[in-house]
């Protein structure tokens, strides 16, 4: 192997390691931003339910 | 296309070895090792971003905000609701879910790093040559070396007719004033202690796998005679590494040159093809391999041919030469690099190593040719075919890791391997280096080679 093709050999390696990572970032962006969606629906619902007990304590 | 490669047509004999006994190969190319901990900072890196992402991310919810909103649910006493529960549950397993990406992720990188090492230790030597081809022993130098009595390496040649004591001396030598690595290949005369032998090969620089001529081998040990290949691990290569421009015994007591873990794979590699060609264990054991560094010598070969991780790496092996062979036979070439190929199909076809080593043979004959050749047209065919043939070597040895069994373990192992012979070279941590520590790392190596079948012998001078 000389400098080139060990050269292309680091390359490689980093490109595999590149990919890898954005395919996993690309996953782990797609799962968060379904938690987000979640999350959010919960908090609306929790600030929901806090307006509905105040204006049960209320009457 | 209709793709027609005309030294395929022809009989495949290659050169004889009365042809063979004239050549010295010489391969001074600039070669450098793996940067091990390159790859490992990128990869700290980018699980460091994966972990960051995951832990909060862009628009990503924490699991202490999740924890929180939970406690709040419950303290309003809302958790019985059907679909907050859903909500809660799903939220939870979403957030298994992104830790079981980055554990994957982690586990992905570790094997990418492992795999290029492994595949990088059969491409590749530790040692081989300089980094710069402008390093070259100057001739005048050389010319100087011949007027002494003593024989110098650079007289060795096929054919010569060598005393064992002083071929062993002239390799001491060498491995102390050479840049380069050198491979010698004998085979010694029969009876009084096989003290006289014929040298079959000379290689300046390069892999012992890849540039030696192995039909060479054949015929002799058919006939039951012994053949030593030695190979140097030359101080120039470790100054280099180590950054010093003259190491001292000091220095040697503290390092050693064992066979690398590219040295190990040459000879699985060998084991296969004596394999292919009829020839069994016996042939193989009868063939020596040393390693001569400027303190000591190191003896390594076969001690378990039924070892189970050499059954597991010589199905790699088989796999890999069979797949890179197949595809790089199917090659994508157009009509130019196809002329090219057939033009240059004579002197392909010297290499008796094509037929047993099409694509390594294709990707190496074009890499030369693309530094002698003047114009700039056929220098670049020359190159995109190399390059072609590289990229076919790479992904089928990625197929062939995952086909053949190689677990993660055995590859954790060459990793293992690799981090400690650099150590023990001072390539790594060499100011932690010791002679204390130096016995103790050898004889992990041994315990390594010991799991891949392999027995290392050490002869440290005095």
């Amino acid at each position: 192997m000389n400098n080139k093709n060990f050269n292309n050999h680091m390359e490689e390696t980093k490109k595999e390691m590149e990919t890898l990572f954005f395919q996993c970032q690309k996953e782990l962006d797609e799962i968060e931003r379904k938690k987000r969606e979640i999350f959010d629906r919960l908090k609306e619902k929790l600030a929901q339910e806090k307006i509905n007990q105040l204006s049960k304590k209320n009457e | 296309m209709n793709r027609e490669l005309s030294f395929e047509k022809k009989a495949l004999e290659g050169g004889s070895v009365g042809e063979k006994k004239e050549k010295i190969i010489k391969k001074s190319e600039g070669l450098n090792r793996l940067n091990i901990d390159e790859l490992y900072a990128l990869a700290d890196e980018q699980i460091s971003r994966i972990t960051e992402k995951k832990n909060s991310g862009n628009f990503g919810v924490n699991s202490d905000e999740i924890s929180r909103l939970e406690q709040e649910l419950k303290n309003l006493s809302i958790e019985e609701q059907e679909d907050i529960k859903n909500d809660l549950d799903k939220l939870k397993e979403l957030s298994l879910k992104s830790a079981q990406i980055l554990e994957k992720f982690k586990e992905g990188i570790k094997r990418i790093i492992a795999v290029s090492i492994l595949l990088y230790s059969f491409s590749a030597p530790a040692f081989a040559a300089e980094n710069q081809t402008e390093k070259i022993v100057p001739q005048k130098k050389i010319e100087q070396q011949l007027k002494t009595e003593k024989l110098n390496i650079r007289e060795l040649h096929p054919g010569m007719i060598i005393d064992r004591e002083e071929l062993k001396r002239c390799l001491r030598d060498a491995s102390k004033k050479e840049l380069n690595e050198w491979i010698i290949t004998v085979v010694w005369e029969k009876g009084k202690g096989e003290r006289r032998g014929e040298i079959l090969e000379v290689i300046e620089g390069g892999l012992t796998s890849s540039l030696s001529d192995a039909n060479i081998f054949l015929a002799p040990l058919a006939e039951g005679k012994r053949i030593e290949q030695i190979h140097t691990h030359p101080k120039a290569t470790v100054e280099r590494e180590v950054g010093r421009s003259n190491l001292t015994y000091h220095d040697f007591k503290k390092f050693a040159f064992p066979p690398s873990f590219s040295d190990i794979s040459s000879l699985y590699q060998s084991r296969d093809f004596l394999q292919k060609n009829g020839l069994g264990i016996t042939a193989l054991l009868n063939k020596k391999l040393f390693v001569e560094e400027p303190s000591g010598e190191w003896e390594y070969g076969i001690e378990d041919e039924s070892n189970l991780r050499m059954k597991r790496f010589s199905d790699f092996i088989e796999i890999w030469r069979n797949r890179r062979n197949e595809r790089g036979r199917k090659m994508r070439i157009n009509k130019e690099e196809l002329k090219l190929i057939n033009n240059y199909s004579e002197e392909i076809n010297k290499n008796s190593d094509i037929k047993y080593e099409f694509t390594k043979t294709i990707a190496s004959f074009f890499t030369d040719k693309a530094k002698e050749v003047e114009d700039e047209q056929i220098r670049a065919r020359c190159l995109r075919i190399a390059r072609e043939a590289n990229l076919i070597i790479r992904e089928t040895g990625v197929e062939a890791v995952k086909e053949s069994g190689i677990s993660q373990e055995d590859l954790d192992l060459v990793v293992e391997i690799e981090k400690l012979t650099q150590e023990i070279y001072g390539f790594q941590n060499a100011e932690r280096a010791s002679s204390k520590n130096k016995a103790k790392k050898i004889e992990q190596l041994k315990k390594y080679y010991k799991e891949f079948g392999i027995f290392l012998k050490y002869t440290e001078d005095k």
